[in-house]
């Protein structure tokens, strides 16, 4: 069912139960993965997400959704894992040297317009930037990015050294970037490769 | 691994963050970096959208969008159900008979039910499972026969992947209550570190943590036979009844007064245990319980009867996942009896030292404990006479 951005409103003011069942279909996977990129941690992040989706729910009669449903999740999503990062310390070993600030640092900034690149639209472009990679870099990207191949895993399984597969995925992140660039208010930056 | 090259380029440094195969050196190599512009900043954020865009558009991407759904209706029907009834006539009970009760209006963020997708480790290698639980959550799932677990914080359970096909057969580490399935055929065993709780259909409460001198086994619902582990050619095996607890003391030369002794708990005026160096008591003790302070912990309502305040401290290190320090041997002592209906930990403990001649401390993780020597109503009598 395609609902727009009005319907979703409404229906979360309403209470409507099937609309929060759509809103799962379509945002939850990619506000786990958001989050889990701040806190690092899958479970955390699940919960995080839960969590804001809850609150959502407790408050959907006074809610104010100014923008589009997407960002509101974004946004809370961000928020809700940046203050978990302050509740928390991130890494178990004690020799960790970095410091809960430096891993709020590697997490995206508070006015990055993040979730601007989830649209239909732009992930066809990304699918196609994908299938378009040359042979080898493009089965290189795949296997980190589905089945989250380690470097090492990927060397052995395809017969390559290390070395080759880091520098394929750098060719590939490179690539699908100039893809997206008109998407990007980029500031391009050249960094010697 | 590189060591040749000294420094990265971001370029590498960042694809490698991003598959989470940077070491600790290697990271802090990379926040210096974009510590150095806002441009290096932007760069980055911009190729972990790219990255974590690329990975939404999978079809599995290590996220189940049904059992998220369903986390989520459980926990807004919670919110909708635990609004306390207090007709409820055991709660009732406990409130007229005892002094010294608080009870707070819940808030209830931070509800935390994991499904069994999500905290299980399965190794096709090895042969079996197992749920980790760390401190400060819970757990709730279903095993394959349909018993249902709730396993509480600092736990571990343990099942063969072949579970229910010859036997039902699990480990548990820390506290669990469990409803287990009937099947007739199968028994549903628990196994402890010195015992092992055997049931048909019914429904217990284990509580095995390591660092507990006790092992307690209470029964809700059916029967549960609990036999000791041991190489004699005889062990002691226990058949409990509903409403019973037993308890296995670990060591058999000392009974320690903060748990519970072997007397029933009808009257308010039981003598605190004398602690004795040299007595010798049975291992298994076995007595008639009211079962809800024992499996309050799964609910967010949490009963206590008569416990010391050490042994709070206890359950609270574990439930929040914090660190308790008493500045005053006395105050671990001092015992408490009521319901506690709160969430997170710092109203917990505001609701203890509004009733209670405590002051609190909390940093971090570590809560602090001193007595509160201004308290108005304190009284002598709620502390231990030895």
């Amino acid at each position: 069912m395609e609902f727009s951005n009005l319907q979703f409103i409404n229906g979360i003011q309403k209470g409507d139960i099937a609309v929060f069942e759509e809103l799962f279909k379509q945002y939850y996977i990619f506000l786990c993965l958001i989050a889990e990129h701040i806190v690092r941690n899958p479970y955390d992040a699940e919960e995080i997400v839960s969590d804001v989706f809850v609150r959502l729910w407790n408050i959907r009669k006074n809610i104010e959704i100014t923008t589009s449903i997407k960002a509101y999740l974004v946004k809370a999503v961000h928020n809700t894992s940046l203050n978990y990062l302050e509740r928390h310390r991130i890494s178990n070993k004690l020799s960790d040297s970095l410091s809960n600030s430096d891993y709020e640092l590697l997490a995206w900034d508070s006015d990055y317009p993040l979730g601007q690149l989830y649209e239909k639209e732009i992930m066809n472009i990304l699918d196609q930037g994908i299938s378009s990679l040359p042979d080898a870099c493009r089965e290189i990207f795949i296997l980190s990015r589905n089945e989250g191949m380690t470097y090492y895993k990927i060397a052995g399984k395809l017969g390559i050294s290390v070395n080759t597969v880091k520098t394929q995925m750098k060719i590939a992140l490179a690539r699908l970037r100039e893809n997206l660039k008109d998407y990007l208010m980029i500031l391009l930056f050249f960094i010697g490769i | 691994m590189q060591t040749k090259e000294n420094k990265q380029s971001p370029n590498d440094l960042i694809p490698g963050y991003l598959k989470g195969e940077l070491s600790v050196e290697e990271t802090g190599e990379l926040v210096s970096w974009i510590k150095l512009d806002n441009a290096n900043k932007r760069y980055f954020d911009e190729y972990c959208e790219i990255w974590i865009t690329a990975k939404a558009s999978l079809k599995n991407p290590g996220y189940h969008i049904q059992e998220g759904f369903w986390k989520f209706k459980q926990k807004i029907k919670v919110n909708e159900d635990l609004k306390i009834d207090f007709n409820k006539t055991n709660i009732f009970k406990i409130i007229t008979r005892y002094a010294a009760i608080f009870i707070v209006a819940a808030s209830l963020s931070g509800l935390l039910f994991y499904y069994i997708g999500r905290n299980r480790v399965t190794n096709p290698k090895q042969s079996f499972s197992e749920l980790i639980v760390p401190l400060g959550s819970r757990a709730q799932f279903s095993l394959s026969d349909g018993t249902t677990v709730t396993l509480n914080a600092g736990s571990r359970l343990k099942y063969d992947n072949r579970f229910g096909i010859k036997d039902r057969v699990v480990q548990l580490e820390g506290e669990g209550y469990f409803k287990v399935a009937k099947y007739k055929e199968r028994p549903f065993t628990v196994k402890t570190s010195h015992l092992n709780v055997m049931a048909l259909g019914t429904t217990f409460n284990v509580k095995a943590y390591s660092d507990d001198k006790t092992i307690e086994t209470t029964l809700v619902e059916g029967s549960i036979k609990i036999e000791q582990i041991t190489d004699k050619s005889s062990p002691e095996v226990m058949v409990l009844k509903p409403n019973q607890k037993l308890t296995f003391y670990k060591e058999d030369s000392k009974m320690v007064d903060e748990t519970a002794g072997p007397k029933s708990k009808t009257e308010n005026n039981t003598q605190p245990l004398q602690v004795q160096k040299s007595i010798i008591i049975p291992r298994l003790v076995a007595e008639n319980v009211n079962v809800e302070p024992v499996i309050s912990w799964k609910e967010n309502r949490w009963i206590f009867e008569k416990q010391s305040l050490s042994r709070i401290a206890v359950e609270l290190e574990r439930k929040f996942d914090v660190q308790i320090i008493f500045e005053s041997e006395r105050l671990k002592t001092f015992r408490f009896t009521g319901i506690i209906l709160a969430e997170p930990i710092e109203q917990v403990l505001e609701v203890m030292s509004i009733s209670a001649p405590i002051n609190y401390k909390l940093k971090g993780r570590v809560v602090t404990l001193s007595e509160n020597k201004n308290f108005e109503e304190l009284n002598k009598s709620m502390y231990n006479q030895q």
